[in-house]
């Protein structure tokens, strides 16, 4: 109907290369590969253009995939609380009145009094190996909440029998009803007589349902049965949003799934609870998680 | 019985001394099949992986005729707005709350200062009591056991 | 929450925008009986789904369970949605892109609608079924397309260098497809980058245009050209661009879109159709197709008409610059296609039945 620009500079586009009737010679071709120039803007997706595996081509939430998983099949109760009565509480907790954003410490320019400086990266900020990120001030739009929970499980004997990573991660598969991965040593330490490659324990991720699921077990029915537990360290954090916390062999003996057939569990593992919320703070992730009913050790700040 | 298993034996070595056998010989099974030769902690790791293992788990597809694809596209997409009008909902409410905090606040910084001060106390890092809890449809009638015993 | 809007839907009762046909296309809705009412209102006392032609296939069919109950209450919920949308066209003097984004959020979550385009033909659309005038069929044809063929196209124009070889880029937005009448031999819509034997492309090709965007079709004229950019230069040891068929002036519908003879007559054509007749040995040839529309006045919303009497003289079909004659001649290339042709025992026939002189043999020479 109208002529768009685009469509107007279609016609100054590029020329085609001259080409020979005769057989090229040897000596006209290029000696190195090149990568041929795209002369549109369409997206190709060849996994689309294939003609094989036509299920693949269906979205991953198409009931016509073989990937589909159905969603929402069930209430999650932790998360409509949070939905419906913490964020607002957790607005309220953050509010300062007329807050701004807090620069995080970033990298600083060169003074310029040397010849020298000029190309040179920036230099490293005080008191930092790596910049920092801002702080927002909270609003409706980025109210702290959680995102995942790793537990991740490392087990020290397995540098002698790596069959226990194999038991620990199916302890983690037990609690949590997810796949869990093997997690492998990154370098060697002779003195703690461990080998770059070498199995050393599972862990797992959890997200949406299951990650629910796993807070409340913990804490209802897990946290509540150890004797004398006075709560996570208040240090415990990060520093941006992440908390941390453990489980010794004999805790996770209190999960309902270990707890209810005991002899078939003759060794069991702690574990590393992380936390990752998108809170900017350490203040912040901590008023975030203990609105879910986890404890913290108030009483050890307050003496300190 | 013995003497016979003696007697094969004694033939199978002269073969392989004198020469390679062309044709494989089965004899009787001695030992029972499998098991004997797995000691039990290695049955246990087998029995493990095999719980971790995704094999057989995977649910049937589902075949769906035409009629019911399209009523659960139709559920799924009506399912999927109405998501997005509660997300809406709950932001507007949200932004309310937040303005309506902002515009009290300045309010009292113009009225009373002191109450202003008071009221902007920095909260960050406030713990919520433990006896709020995630609601339930069966609460129980004691919240924490402070000294459980097993 | 859910309870209380589903409750107050099924109280209130007012819209039935989507089964109400007194002012809407047929083609909005689903035209077997037995399938309607198995959507809309459930299959289990018809006795399984009439999608199934067999009837032992259609007593083991299980659906699963609740789905009809539960599709009700969505279908209420999304047709309230959607006369609140219907409101909202009615109402005010929007302008027309407005109007059409409107109309196709309206239609968009109409069941009927999904399954007519789903399990319909899209390409050889029955206008009771897929009726590209409705803005909704439009969109989820231009989803479909994009989905698959528009990206082979685009494959095969670069892989094969029709651009740039012929022109510089295309910006894609009509679908083109083509076929080659039935007596030769091939009734089928070809595939971008086929390589076609001289027999099957003896006689010109059928072209369809499917427009997707908002277009003033009762204005609009489409301008097609097949070039070969493969013609052999001998003086210049190098290739020219020759024109084998040219077609101007036409005008097509969102439907009616099939360019065939009974689109055209004897003004309308450029230049008659040349079927490809490649020499001996001298490697596969492109025929690239071009579709263009014409440039359309804003002011007086007419289309420019491409003056055949003065263009048809000055071309050169033996050495066609398709770039000059685009630019000259104010045409937007929307849609492109192309096949190969190459050298085959029936050239001869060909040859002979359009009074073609022989063809060169090529050889190789040792220098």
């Amino acid at each position: 109907m109208v002529r768009t620009i685009s469509s107007m500079k279609t016609l100054v586009g590029p020329k085609s290369a001259f080409r020979n009737f005769t057989t090229t010679p040897l000596s006209n071709k290029a000696a190195c590969s090149l990568v041929p120039p795209v002369h549109h803007l369409v997206k190709i997706d060849k996994s689309k253009l294939t003609t094989r595996f036509d299920g693949f081509k269906f979205e991953k939430d198409d009931i016509r995939s073989p990937a589909y998983r159905p969603k929402d099949t069930r209430q999650d109760r932790l998360r409509e609380h949070y939905l419906n009565t913490l964020q607002s509480d957790i607005l309220l907790i953050n509010y300062k009145h007329n807050a701004t954003v807090e620069k995080g410490l970033k990298n600083r320019e060169w003074d310029g009094t040397s010849p020298y400086q000029i190309n040179r990266p920036m230099k490293k900020p005080k008191g930092s190996k790596s910049e920092l990120p801002d702080t927002h001030p909270i609003k409706w739009n980025n109210i702290p909440g959680l995102k995942s929970i790793t537990l991740n499980c490392y087990v020290r004997d397995a540098r002698e029998n790596e069959m226990l990573t194999i038991s620990a991660a199916l302890q983690l598969q037990q609690l949590t009803g997810c796949k869990p991965k093997i997690i492998y040593s990154k370098s060697d330490v002779p003195n703690w007589k461990i080998r770059k490659g070498h199995a050393m324990g599972a862990k797992v991720t959890l997200e949406g349902y299951e990650m629910s699921q796993f807070l409340s077990t913990l804490s209802e029915i897990v946290l509540p049965r150890i004797r004398e537990y006075k709560g996570i360290s208040m240090s415990s954090g990060d520093r941006f949003g992440g908390i941390a916390f453990g489980l010794n062999e004999e805790e996770v003996k209190f999960f309902p799934e270990i707890d209810l057939n005991q002899d078939l569990w003759p060794k069991t593992f702690g574990m590393h609870i992380n936390v990752n919320t998108t809170a900017q703070t350490n203040e912040q992730a901590r008023t975030l998680i203990s609105s879910l009913q986890i404890p913290f050790n108030t009483e050890n700040e307050q003496r300190m | 019985m013995l003497s016979v298993s003696c007697v094969k034996s004694n033939q199978k070595n002269i073969m392989t001394s004198w020469v390679k056998s062309l044709n494989q010989v089965r004899y009787k099974r001695t030992k029972s099949k499998g098991s004997s030769s797995i000691t039990p902690q290695t049955q246990r790791i087998i029995t493990q992986l095999s719980v971790l293992s995704a094999r057989k788990k995977q649910p049937k597809m589902l075949k769906l005729s035409k009629e019911d694809l399209i009523k659960h596209q139709t559920i799924q997409t009506a399912w999927n707005t109405y998501q997005d009008i509660l997300q809406n909902e709950r932001q507007t409410m949200l932004k309310l709350q937040y303005n309506k905090m902002d515009e009290a606040m300045t309010i009292l910084k113009d009225i009373s200062p002191k109450l202003y001060n008071q009221a902007n106390i920095d909260e960050s890092g406030k713990v919520f009591p433990m006896e709020m809890r995630v609601p339930t449809d069966y609460p129980p009638r004691k919240l924490w056991y402070y000294d459980y015993k097993k | 929450m859910y309870r209380r809007l589903i409750h107050t839907s099924s109280v209130n009762k007012s819209s039935a925008v989507w089964s109400d046909f007194t002012s809407r296309s047929k083609s909005l809705g689903i035209s077997s009986a037995a399938i309607k009412k198995g959507i809309l209102s459930g299959d289990k006392v018809t006795g399984g789904p009439a999608s199934l032609k067999r009837k032992t296939n259609r007593m083991k069919y299980n659906s699963p369970e609740l789905i009809d109950e539960t599709f009700k209450t969505c279908y209420d919920f999304l047709q309230d949605r959607s006369e609140i949308t219907y409101k909202y066209v009615n109402k005010e003097s929007i302008k027309p892109t407005l109007k059409e984004k409107l109309l196709v959020k309206a239609e968009i979550t109409n069941p009927e609608v999904q399954y007519n385009f789903q399990f319909g033909d899209k390409l050889d659309n029955v206008t009771d079924v897929i009726d590209y005038n409705q803005p909704v069929y439009r969109y989820l044809g231009k989803k479909h397309w994009e989905s698959y063929k528009q990206m082979l196209l685009m494959q095969r124009l670069e892989s094969l260098r029709v651009i740039p070889d012929t022109l510089p880029t295309l910006v894609p937005r009509a679908a083109v497809e083509i076929k080659f009448p039935y007596s030769t031999g091939v009734n089928q819509w070809i595939e971008p980058g086929k390589i076609l034997s001289s027999g099957v492309t003896s006689l010109e090709p059928i072209f369809k245009i499917q427009e997707f965007e908002l277009v003033n079709s009762k204005e609009q004229l489409y301008t097609i050209l097949i070039v070969n950019p493969d013609e052999p230069d001998l003086m210049n040891d190098s290739f020219k661009t020759s024109l084998s068929y040219g077609l101007t002036n036409i005008k097509i519908d969102y439907n009616d879109n099939v360019v065939d003879s009974r689109k055209f007559f004897e003004r309308n054509i450029l230049a008659k159709y040349l079927p490809p007749v490649p020499e001996k040995n001298s490697g596969s040839q492109r025929f690239a197709i071009w579709v263009f529309r014409q440039h359309l006045n804003e002011a007086t919303g007419q289309c420019d008409i491409l003056d055949t009497d003065a263009i048809i003289p000055a071309i050169d079909r033996e050495n066609f610059d398709i770039r000059d004659f685009v630019q000259n001649n104010k045409l937007d290339p929307i849609g492109a296609h192309v096949w190969r042709s190459t050298w085959d025992s029936n050239v001869k026939n060909v040859r002979a039945q359009y009074n073609l002189p022989n063809g060169r043999v090529f050889s190789r020479v040792r220098v």
